[in-house]
Order: structure tokens, then sequence, then C-alpha cells
């Protein structure tokens, strides 16, 4: 390989490094299944490996991104492994596929938390209630059902489908951000 | 108000995949949870300048990238090869230089080392009459030195103990280990002085001859009082629930705890019994009480084929255990003669672990020993290696069950003892139908030996040279300790990785169970000292939850998530026979037994030989599984197909097919349309009882 393909790209210090590419770490690492202390745990060693490596090389920066991506995979893998956790790791393709999808190029996740943002505002108030009261205020199934006054199935069922809706609309906006020719496409 | 609940799809929306349901999960976390990343780069740097003090780029010279990963590792090995030889080198020399040289302080250790040998019979001659009162006493100290000199010695550790604690130390050390600055705490090498703990007086002069090899110098260490091991295990599961999420459950009414240890125990235990460790303790010391409990644990180790044996059989294991848990006694040498066919109860102690008939390669007998042992679940690897957790292949079990082959045999029905079998190959069937072979092995990690500390040529290819390894090893206690908390609380506390009940895992937990072991070690494996502590463990005093009943598998509820996490109990219910579970789930979806009605109920077990009509209760059980949202466990979603689910989850309840109703009930269930998690749940709820 030649020098050059990689001394075009800016080659970031460790800071810039971790100001970069650290929340889409995270973001990946709880698209995992991890918990926050546990996506914490493991972002901050997927850095210091990372760093650590003599080998490391910054060809550009979805290069570097995947690589970290996959370094904290396996990472996540080691640790269920070494506390025989019960949870199984979703296959790294597939969830490098819904990444892809969700993030597009950015590769610090934002555009896709943004976009869920605006996604979730034009859900019904029923649904964002519902969602509101699962996430944020970490509520039951039959509780959500309760206030909803609906039947528990119902309640799942709501959220289900507002979830898919969702996916839908993200999905959509970072596709129309990354290529907006499809989004003229779509207005004709 | 806009209803959507009800409305039709969009032909464009799909239900989520588990994995996208996972990522939308964690983006809605942040999103509407306001869980957001926090800001790294301070303390990452901070570790990272720990190391290094530039903030430079990264290094990406053209040397970097011209030097090829191979080369790399290739240089990596060549310079651990040379540490490796230096430290052989260096570690030789020492032991050439201890081993010429006639230092006096040298021989001193070693005598040392051999007084420390300190038998129950021994002790006892300073021993008073067996006073109720004195039983406590027993328990903090459990050995008496009789040697001035290592008296004196344990008193400059109490001292020491006391300065560096500031606690009131009055006992006398059981093991000995090295001190804390060189040895973590918990990590308890095998030392003559342990290894002395363990022998048969028949086996000192092997032992004298064992001592003569340069050992560590050790110091010795005693127990720690009981109630700074409850405290530390309080302290642990306090911190364990804070990692886990979960608040624990209000602190149980003491007859409501009485009540349920009853249960788990098989005695009726007293609430005055659970005021304090001692008075658990000397309520254990009951003989009467201590044969029921020894029942009920030798039901529980053996997968429920103790039952199966002869009443005198049973008296013999049954009087076995009850004797250790009075003081003084040393369970790992019990349990060490009987493995190693060396005790009178040896066979009995075999054929408990296999259904009547069975031959010694049989499922039942290879988990049950390398769960009690070995503190190992190999109930995935009979058949392929395991996917989740643990990481065991199908070789290593095969190797084993080699090794069990090899020293029993099936005559007349029964087990016997086989001497002097050459070592013979094993056949297995792969999960792709390949036939392999292997020899007889129990694998080194299963006894906890590191790869880089085992000699390549020592084999644990027999019973003897396996179970004499394992008398040493702490992974004996760690599987004692395991079978006494699921006494207690009906699962281990490293549970199963595939088992849906198991609490998840974490260092706390981890400490947890380091400690209990630690300490069983320390007490010369007293079996009563360590009973006492899981019965009066917060974990057991803790309440049911309100809203267990109505949630109970149709949710990764907080109600669900603290039983699963101990910090919760279950309700106290007598076990329910198949044949009622099996009726109730036929009932869930409106149909009887089979299409004419009692006849698949009179064939459940009795081939079809039913006289008497039995009642069945009209309520729903408060745990069966109404609806839910999520397979039993994860792994069930590599498994293709419903019909292999259900014999993966019979399996992993210890049964060796799909029983027969079991199958039935789930076909039926198929036909009535229930969703798959839903079967399984139940399946797993019929099945988990075997």
């Amino acid at each position: 390989m030649s020098t050059s393909s990689f001394n075009d790209f800016e080659q970031l210090s460790p800071a810039q490094l971790i100001d970069r590419h650290s929340s889409g770490v995270w973001r990946y690492l709880r698209m995992l299944g991890c918990d926050d202390s546990k996506a914490d745990d493991l972002t901050q060693e997927t850095f210091l490996r990372v760093l650590r490596r003599d080998t490391f090389v910054q060809h550009n920066e979805a290069a570097t991104a995947g690589y970290l991506r996959r370094t904290a995979y396996n990472l996540l893998v080691s640790d269920h492994r070494k506390h025989s956790r019960v949870t199984t790791v979703p296959d790294a393709a597939t969830i490098d596929e819904i990444w892809d999808l969700w993030a597009g190029k950015d590769v610090t996740g934002n555009r896709a938390i943004d976009a869920l943002k605006v996604c979730f505002s034009n859900l019904t108030q029923r649904a964002q209630t519902a969602l509101t009261m699962r996430y944020k205020d970490e509520a039951t199934r039959i509780q959500i059902a309760a206030a909803l006054g609906i039947s528990d199935h119902g309640a799942r069922n709501l959220m289900q489908r507002a979830k898919s809706k969702l996916k839908i609309c993200v999905e959509g906006k970072i596709q129309d951000q990354e290529d907006p020719r499809s989004k003229v496409e779509k207005t004709r | 108000m806009k209803s959507d609940q009800n409305l039709p799809k969009h032909s464009s929306e799909k239900d989520l995949t588990p994995q996208e349901s996972m990522a939308m999960d964690a983006l809605l976390d942040e999103c509407v949870g306001g869980k957001t990343p926090p800001e790294f780069k301070e303390v990452i740097l901070k570790k990272y300048h720990h190391e290094s003090t530039h903030d430079d780029p990264i290094p990406v010279a053209v040397t970097t990238v011209s030097r090829s990963q191979r080369q790399s590792q290739r240089r990596r090995r060549s310079r651990r090869k040379w540490a490796s030889m230096w430290g052989l080198v260096i570690a030789g020399s020492l032991a050439a230089f201890f081993f010429f040289r006639p230092d006096q302080r040298f021989h001193q250790d070693v005598a040392v080392a051999k007084t420390k040998v300190v038998r129950p019979s021994d002790s006892n001659l300073n021993a008073s009459t067996p006073k109720v009162s004195g039983a406590t006493d027993a328990l903090q100290n459990p050995v008496k030195p009789s040697n001035a000199a290592v008296a004196a010695e344990l008193d400059r550790t109490e001292l020491q103990g006391i300065k560096n604690q500031s606690r009131t130390l009055s006992s006398s050390p059981l093991s000995i280990s090295t001190p804390d600055n060189q040895t973590p705490r918990g990590q308890v090498m095998p030392t003559p002085s342990v290894m002395a703990l363990d022998e048969p007086k028949e086996e000192i002069q092997d032992l004298d001859h064992r001592v003569q090899t340069p050992a560590p110098k050790m110091t010795p260490r005693r127990p720690s009082p009981l109630k700074l091991v409850s405290r530390d295990i309080e302290s642990d599961f306090i911190k364990y629930w804070k990692s886990a999420g979960v608040e624990p459950t209000a602190e149980a009414d003491p007859s409501e705890v009485a009540t349920r240890l009853s249960a788990a125990l098989g005695v009726k235990v007293p609430a005055s019994a659970l005021s304090s460790h001692e008075a658990a303790a000397n309520w254990l010391l009951d003989k009467q009480v201590g044969l029921a409990i020894a029942k009920t644990w030798w039901n529980q180790v053996t997968r429920g084929n103790f039952a199966s044996l002869p009443a005198d059989a049973q008296n013999r294991l049954q009087s076995g255990f009850a004797r250790h848990l009075q003081p003084n006694r040393f369970f790992n040498r019990y349990l060490f003669r009987l493995i190693s066919r060396t005790d009178s109860g040896s066979n009995d102690f075999y054929a408990s672990m296999v259904p009547p008939g069975s031959d010694a390669t049989h499922p039942d007998m290879i988990a049950s020993l390398a769960s009690l042992t070995m503190n190992k679940n190999v109930s995935c690897t009979r058949c392929h290696d395991s996917m989740v957790g643990g990481n065991y292949g199908q070789r290593e079990y095969w190797g084993f069950a080699a090794v069990i082959d090899r020293g029993l045999r099936k005559a007349s029905g029964k087990l016997v003892r086989v001497e002097n079998e050459s070592a013979k190959e094993i056949f297995y069937e792969t999960s792709d139908r390949r036939g392999e072979v292997t020899k007889p092995d129990v694998p080194d990690r299963w006894l906890g030996i590191e790869s880089s500390a085992s000699l390549s040529n020592v084999r644990f290819d027999s019973i003897s040279r396996w179970s004499s390894e394992l008398k040493q090893s702490p992974i004996l206690a760690e599987g004692i300790v395991n079978s006494i908390w699921k006494l207690v609380h009906g699962r281990p506390i490293i549970g199963q990785a595939a088992h849906p009940m198991s609490a998840p895992m974490s260092d706390e937990l981890l400490n947890v169970q380091k400690n209990l072991v630690d300490d069983l070690i320390r007490s010369g494996f007293d079996l009563r000292r360590t009973l006492a502590i899981v019965m009066l463990s917060p974990t057991n005093r803790r309440s049911t939850p309100e809203s267990l009943r109505d949630v109970w598998a149709t949710d990764q509820s907080e109600s669900h998530k603290k039983v699963v996490a101990f910090a919760g109990a279950l309700p106290t219910t007598q076990a329910m026979p198949l044949l009622t579970k099996l009726d109730q789930s036929m009932r869930a979806i409106g149909s009887v037994m089979s299409v004419d009605g009692r006849t698949l109920l009179a064939q459940i077990g009795e081939d079809g030989a039913v006289a008497k009509q039995r009642k069945v209760p009209q309520t729903l059980a408060w745990d069966f599984p109404d609806q839910a949202d999520s397979l039993p466990v994860q792994w069930l979603q590599s498994v293709k197909g419903v019909d292999a689910k259900v014999a993966h989850l019979c399996y992993l309840a210890g049964h060796e097919q799909v029983p027969k109703p079991i199958r039935h009930a789930a076909n039926a269930m198929r036909k009535a349309k229930v969703d798959a998690p839903t079967l399984l749940h139940r399946v797993w709820w019929m099945a988990k009882e075997k």
C-alpha cells in the first residue's frame, strides 16, 4: 500500500479520535444490547485497545469507525464469554447492516438520533405516551395499558406498531440525507 | 384523539427483527429516556497517558504500515517464548538452590508445615463435652491448634490482623494460605498444610514425602468471623442489585422465611433458628435435621436419582452427609473418598447418580458429577459444543465420560468399581452425524488449571488421578458452595448460562461466590458453617414482589427481574405434578387432554393403567405462562424449528428425550395457533421439574 493513500487523510490525535468516534462506538454497543455502564466500560476499553495498538492505521474515517466498532464487538463477545452471560450477542454483520441503514455515513450516530426525534414527534399522542412511559418512566406494559385504558395486548401492539413506523421514518430520513436525489424523485 | 392500536398494518410496515428491536430500544432509550453517551475524552486520555505521556498523533509512519500483522504476531510470540524460557530458567535455579542447600530456615518451615496438620481428633482433645453453646465456637473457630508453635504463630498473625482490621478476633486457622500481599484474597493455593487437612490418616506418609519439595512459605490464615463473611456477602449483594438495576424487596417476616426454608430443605425450620448465625448453626446440629437436609441435598445433586436407591443405601449416604454437619468434619475428605471409590459408600454414591440399570456414561452421571465436583454445566455438550457461556466442547464432555466409564462397569444391573482398566477410546456422534473418538481425559480447565500452568505430560485419565487433583482444588469448593446455594435458593449462585432463571452475571455476584468458596476452604470445608451463612443470606430474607403473580412470563417486568437477581423471593408453592401442569396447559387453549378426553390423562407415566381419576385443581397455577413476549432463553433463536426448540428445553430440564405428554401438549398448542414464545414458555413450565 502506498503511504499517500492514508497521508491524504487527516490523522487524528487520540483526543480528536475519541471526540469524533466515542459517541458512535457507545451507541453501537448500546444497539448490541449493552446497558449504560457496560457500554461506558467497553467504549473506554475499545479506545485504549486501539490507541495502544502499534499496527493501527487511520486510512479514512469510515474505516476507522468500522475498526473501532469491530474492536468493540469483539470486546463484548469476550466479556460475555468471560462472565458466561446468558444474553447472546447479535451477529456482527446483522447489526452492522442496521447501523449502516440508520446512521449512514455519520460515524457518530447523531443524525439517527436527530431523525428519530423528528419521527417521534410525528407519532400519535397515544403512541408517544406509551413510548415515553416505557423508556423514560420504565413503566411495565401493564401500567402503560392501564394508563391508556387498553388491554395488555393492545399496549404491546401499539408500541410495536410505533417502533416499526419509527424505523421506516428514520431510514427514510437518513436515506434522504445521504442521497438528496431520492428526495427529489419522491417529490415528483 | 386518534387510536392507532387496532389500525390495519400498512403494507410496508413489518415487525422489527429482534436485532432491529434491540437497536431501536437503544435509540429510544437515548431519544426518549435521556440516556445519552457520556464524555469519554478525559477519562480515556487519563488512562492512556498513564502509559504514554504524549498526545501525539497516532503513529502512522511507513514503518508501522510496512510491518505485516503476521510478522508482528511472530515477534510477539518470539518475545513471549523468550520470556517463558527465562522464567523457567530462573524458577529452575531457585528450585535447585532450595533443594540442594541445607538451609536451616527451610527445614524449619517444613517442620512448621508438618505441625500444622491439625486433625479433628487432636482438636477434640481440648474440646469440652459437645454442648450447644460450644457449637458456635466450633463454627467460628473450627479447629483448635494443639501445637504451641503453631499457636504462637497464629497469635502473631492474629495481632497483625487486629492491627489491620481493628477487629477483635479470637480463633485459630483451619487452612493456610499465603499472606494477603502475596496472594489475592480468595485465591487459595494448594499448600502442604491444606493437603494435610484433606488427607486421610493412611496418606500421611505420602504427605511427608510431598512436603520435601520446596514450597512457598505459608502464613497461617484463619476463617473470618461468621458475621464478617456474612457482612461481605450482604455488601456484595447490595452492589450487585445496584449494578443489575433492581431494588430488593422489603425484608420478609421471619415466619415467612422459615416456611420457605422448610420447603427448600425438606424439614421444618423454626423461626427462632433464623435469629442469628449461631442459632442456625445450633439448629443444624440436630441429627434428625441433618438427616432430613441430607435427603434433600442428595436428591438435588443426583437429579432425583437418589430416591430410586434401596433404603439401606440411602441411609448410608444420608448419614454420611449428616455426619459432616457436626463440628470438625471435613466434607471434602468425605467427597474425595466417595469419588475415589475408597469409601464404603462409594458404590452407593455412583449408583445414586443414574437411574437404575443405567451405565456409567448416562447423561445424569456426567452432568451431576461435573456440577457437584467441578461446578461445570455440561447439559449442552453431550450433543454439541456449547454455544453459550462456558465455551465447553463436546470432546471435553466425552473425555470426562470416558474417565468415568474407565473406572465403573455395569454388572448385574449395578455399577461396580473396575481397577487397572486400560484407557480406551470412546466413540460419540457429533451434531452433524459424524462419528468422533476421544481418549479418557478430564480437561485441565475443568479443574481450574490454567493452560500455562499445566504440565503437558499429566493427564487426568482415570478416576483416581482426577479425584486426587480435585481434592486439592478450590473448584471442588465451588461445586459444593453452589450445591448448598441451590439447596436453599433452588438454583446456583452462578447460574447455567443456558438456563432461563440464571441471575445476570456481574463481578459482584462472582465476589459472593468467591467469598463463600474462600470461607469454605478456610473453615476446612465446614458444611454447617456455609449452610448457616446461606440460610441467613440477604437474598433469603427477601419478600415476594406483590405483582409477581400477574406478570410472570408476560414481560420482563421489574418483579421478574427482582426474582431472577435474587432480590425478591418466589412464592412458596408445592411442586405441581406434570399431569396437573399438562391439564392446565390444555385447558388454557380450551381443550381437553386429547381428542378422546381422558385417554391421554390415563397414559401419563402409568401406561394407560390409571384406575382412579385424580382431582385436578380448577384455577391456573400462579406461574402458569399465560402470555409470553420473548423466548424463555434467547439462545433458542439459533435452534431451528419448534420441535427442536421443545426438545432443547426438555434436555435442559434434565430429560433424556421429550416426554410423551409434553410432546402431545406442544402439538395441541401448535394446532391451537399458540404463538411460539408462549408455547415454549409453557413447555419449559411443564418440563422444568423433572
